[in-house]
């Protein structure tokens, strides 16, 4: 049996988070919080921590991965319901992924393409991920990530060429508490993406998934916070929260010697590259929920009937990018903290009354998701 | 095999139809823009210049005129822009354009008429520089062919990076740095000015002061002086540029060319009013003197850099004066009273403009004459 490994469940979790929130957070939290919006990525720690260590703690004391978890601690009628939502959550998840990717394709880069383009390109692509197999897209992950991360560093150090003003960042932690509150909020909010390791510990090869999940933690806190703080510093905290991606106007101002120019288009290449990531866990999510609630043989045909699902539910999302910042901003926060962080814990109060649990690499009656499509 | 049939059918599929550009425009379709300008006619109407570049075959040689200036009007920026499609036959490529001129008229106005479109639209960039056409209507400024290379607009970015190294007097403004300026409480902006000057039987272009603009409108200008006063304090490149001074007890000229130099800007509130600690920490290397005197030595170092720093502190003070006088804050200090004392600053803010022009300023400035290059002593006459 195929198995993913510590790294590969590390890199599965980082593009989980960083690639969507890499552009809208600087935008939200310098809305918030002007200069000060590193402070709410910092303090993000905390809350953080505690996000792990409930997943964590759900994880060591269940028999099964995620959905059947849901039955196994909280009943089968009520279990089975849930991972039926479920079900709905991550197809809203994978639809939202998609139509942000199609947003700033649209106003940024080619205008005037048919959006059917975007999403049906992007869809092949994830399709083809989710056909091959949960090895494949860790393999995926771990690339995505080779290129990601040491570029996320590239472009930051690369942005504070233009015309750099430290003086940005002043002054220190002047805000408000509900602003810092609202902003931690949201801060908090990409961590909840974490929630597929509910099932991916079950392919893991160790027991202990914790170190994994607080590195993520820490590369979120130090990737996003660097690019928060490298916007503000090329920007400023209020012209930062003038643009729909400030972070990627910011990186559209890098000059270097009148020589390194118009790099923008780098980026998104690679920026492409974590959504096909994003997506396709997300929607790999949503299949394998079905599979197991419908009790189903395997989870891979599920790709092509959910992606009409998902690719007509992004264009339904909302008529225009005003009313989708809005419900980025102000309704699916609401839905994210409820699914990925209130049920989880309230599972997790359930099994502060159970024993942990030896774990084994297979469950009856379950198809693995890991080998590799033939 | 059928699986593999399909899937080979699938990709060939998509290469096919995803393998270009939906919106491809073909080269042959497009003009290059060299430059853009906006201006405000007197009719209210908003005027749009274009200085597009234009390629020449070697039988036309030199013959050949290197740009075309193209002109529309509208009742907005947009308007104006997209009637020049109305005589263009071609697809203009904005992201081309180097440089952004805007007309006194304009200026004078409000440069709100225009800050949408441009921070707006992915297609200009916003790294272009940014500059005030003093007195002159835009197509006379954009129909002057530079002598070297024909495109005078395209040449202006060289232009304003170079003397800001080798003179050191005007500080180059991108159109990202204008408008965000114009958008943070504390701040007032400004843009380097250019005009025509004749030049060998011909025209060229030739950046002559600073544009200063309180809030939205353009209220005055600063003179080179002034100006060079305004890069202390305000520098975009910290290095380069010439410092000349005349030398007492009728020494002749010297001329210092500026290694490097450091601005801090620091708020003191003191009796209840605003003082601006200013300290600049400079290193100089002599360059060049007039007269005959023996101006280079161990003894007379420390008289040279008294008299640079003199003269660093009366440009930096000429430009306080005039900004005050002005009252318009482009030294930013009310952006630097909100980072070093917010809660002052949520209290003044109101009553900025009646403060801001009493505001003091205590200048210090540390100059360190370094090198003499390849002489050591004044040259000796017999």
């Amino acid at each position: 049996m195929k198995k993913i490994n510590a790294f590969q469940l590390y890199c599965m979790l980082l593009v989980m988070i960083m690639p969507v929130n890499f552009l809208i957070i600087p935008k939200v939290l310098t809305s918030y919080l002007g200069n000060n919006a590193w402070l709410a990525i910092i303090t993000s720690l905390v809350p953080g921590t505690l996000i792990i260590y409930i997943y964590y703690s759900i994880i060591k004391k269940s028999l099964q991965p995620f959905p059947l978890l849901l039955e196994e601690h909280l009943g089968r009628i009520p279990g089975k319901t849930l991972g039926f939502i479920y079900v709905f959550f991550f197809i809203l998840t994978s639809s939202f992924t998609l139509r942000i990717f199609v947003e700033f394709i649209e106003s940024n880069v080619l205008p005037g393409t048919p959006i059917s383009i975007f999403i049906g390109v992007m869809l092949i692509t994830a399709f083809t991920g989710i056909k091959s197999g949960l090895v494949s897209m860790a393999r995926m992950a771990e690339l995505i990530t080779y290129v990601g991360v040491p570029f996320t560093f590239l472009m930051m150090a690369l942005t504070l060429t233009h015309n750099p003003d430290f003086g940005n960042l002043k002054p220190f932690a002047y805000m408000s508490y509900k602003a810092f509150a609202d902003a931690l909020a949201f801060a908090t909010m990409p961590l909840l993406n974490m929630l597929p390791v509910l099932t991916l510990f079950h392919y893991f090869q160790r027991e202990n998934s914790f170190k994994p999940m607080f590195q993520v933690l820490l590369s979120y806190i130090v990737l996003v916070g660097l690019i928060t703080i490298s916007t503000v510093v090329a920007l400023g905290g209020q012209n930062s929260s003038l643009f729909t991606f400030p972070a990627f106007v910011a990186i559209r101002l890098v000059s270097i010697g009148d020589f390194i120019q118009n790099i923008d288009i780098v980026f998104i290449g690679i920026w492409i590259m974590g959504i096909f990531g994003v997506l396709s866990i997300w929607w790999f999510m949503a299949c394998y929920t079905i599979q197991q609630v419908f009790n189903l043989h395997d989870y891979r045909f599920l790709a092509a009937p959910t992606a009409l699902i998902i690719g007509v539910t992004s264009i339904l999302l909302s008529p225009n990018i005003l009313e989708l910042n809005l419900l980025a901003k102000g309704v699916l926060p609401a839905v994210y903290y409820f699914f990925l962080l209130f049920i989880p814990l309230v599972v997790f109060v359930i099994t502060l009354f159970k024993a942990p649990v030896q774990h084994q690499p297979e469950y009856p009656g379950s198809e693995n998701p890991v080998s590799t499509a033939e | 095999m059928v699986k593999r049939l399909t899937a080979i059918i699938i990709i060939f599929a998509i290469l096919v139809s995803c393998c270009g550009c939906w919106n491809l425009v073909e080269i042959n379709n497009t003009a290059i823009v060299a430059g853009l300008g906006a201006d405000l006619q007197e009719n209210g109407q908003m005027h749009f210049a274009v200085q597009l570049e234009t390629a020449s075959t070697k039988r036309e040689g030199a013959v050949k005129i290197k740009n075309l200036v193209l002109t529309s009007d509208g009742r907005t920026i947009t308007e104006a822009a997209r009637n020049i499609t109305l005589y263009l036959p071609r697809i203009p490529l904005w992201p081309h354009a180097s440089t952004l001129v805007i007309g006194e008229n304009l200026a004078r106005n409000d440069m709100a008429l225009i800050a949408d479109f441009f921070m707006r639209n992915r297609n200009v960039r916003m790294d272009s520089d940014m500059l005030i056409a003093h007195n002159l209507p835009l197509e006379e400024l954009f129909s002057v062919n530079d002598p070297l290379t024909g495109c005078s607009l395209r040449c202006m970015e060289q232009l304003l990076r170079f003397q800001e190294t080798s003179l050191g007097i005007y500080v180059p403004v991108s159109i990202a740095e204008f408008f965000f300026k114009l958008a943070t409480p504390g701040v007032d902006p400004v843009l380097p000015i250019v005009t025509v000057t004749a030049i060998d039987g011909g025209q060229d272009l030739k950046l002559q002061g600073t544009a200063v603009f309180r809030d939205r409108r353009m209220v005055g200008f600063l003179n080179e002086k002034e100006s060079r006063g305004y890069r202390w304090l305000n520098p975009g490149k910290k290095m380069g540029g010439l410092l000349g001074v005349e030398m007492p007890g009728g020494k002749g000229r010297v001329v210092f060319e500026v290694v490097n130099f450091k601005t801090k800007q620091t708020p003191r509130l003191q009796d209840g009013s605003l003082v601006m600690d200013i300290q600049i920490e400079t290193a100089v290397n002599f360059y060049e003197q007039t007269g005959t005197a023996e101006l280079v030595g161990i003894e007379q170092r420390s008289n040279l850099e008294s008299v640079a720093a003199r003269q660093i502190k009366q440009e930096i003070q000429a430009c306080i004066d005039k900004s005050q006088s002005l009252n318009s804050d482009i030294l930013g200090w009310g952006r630097t009273l909100y980072r070093h004392y917010p809660a002052e600053w949520e209290k003044l803010q109101y009553h900025w403009s009646e403060l801001y022009p009493q505001t003091r300023a205590n200048i210090k400035v540390n100059c360190l004459v370094d090198r003499t290059y390849i002489g050591t002593r004044s040259f000796e006459f017999k």
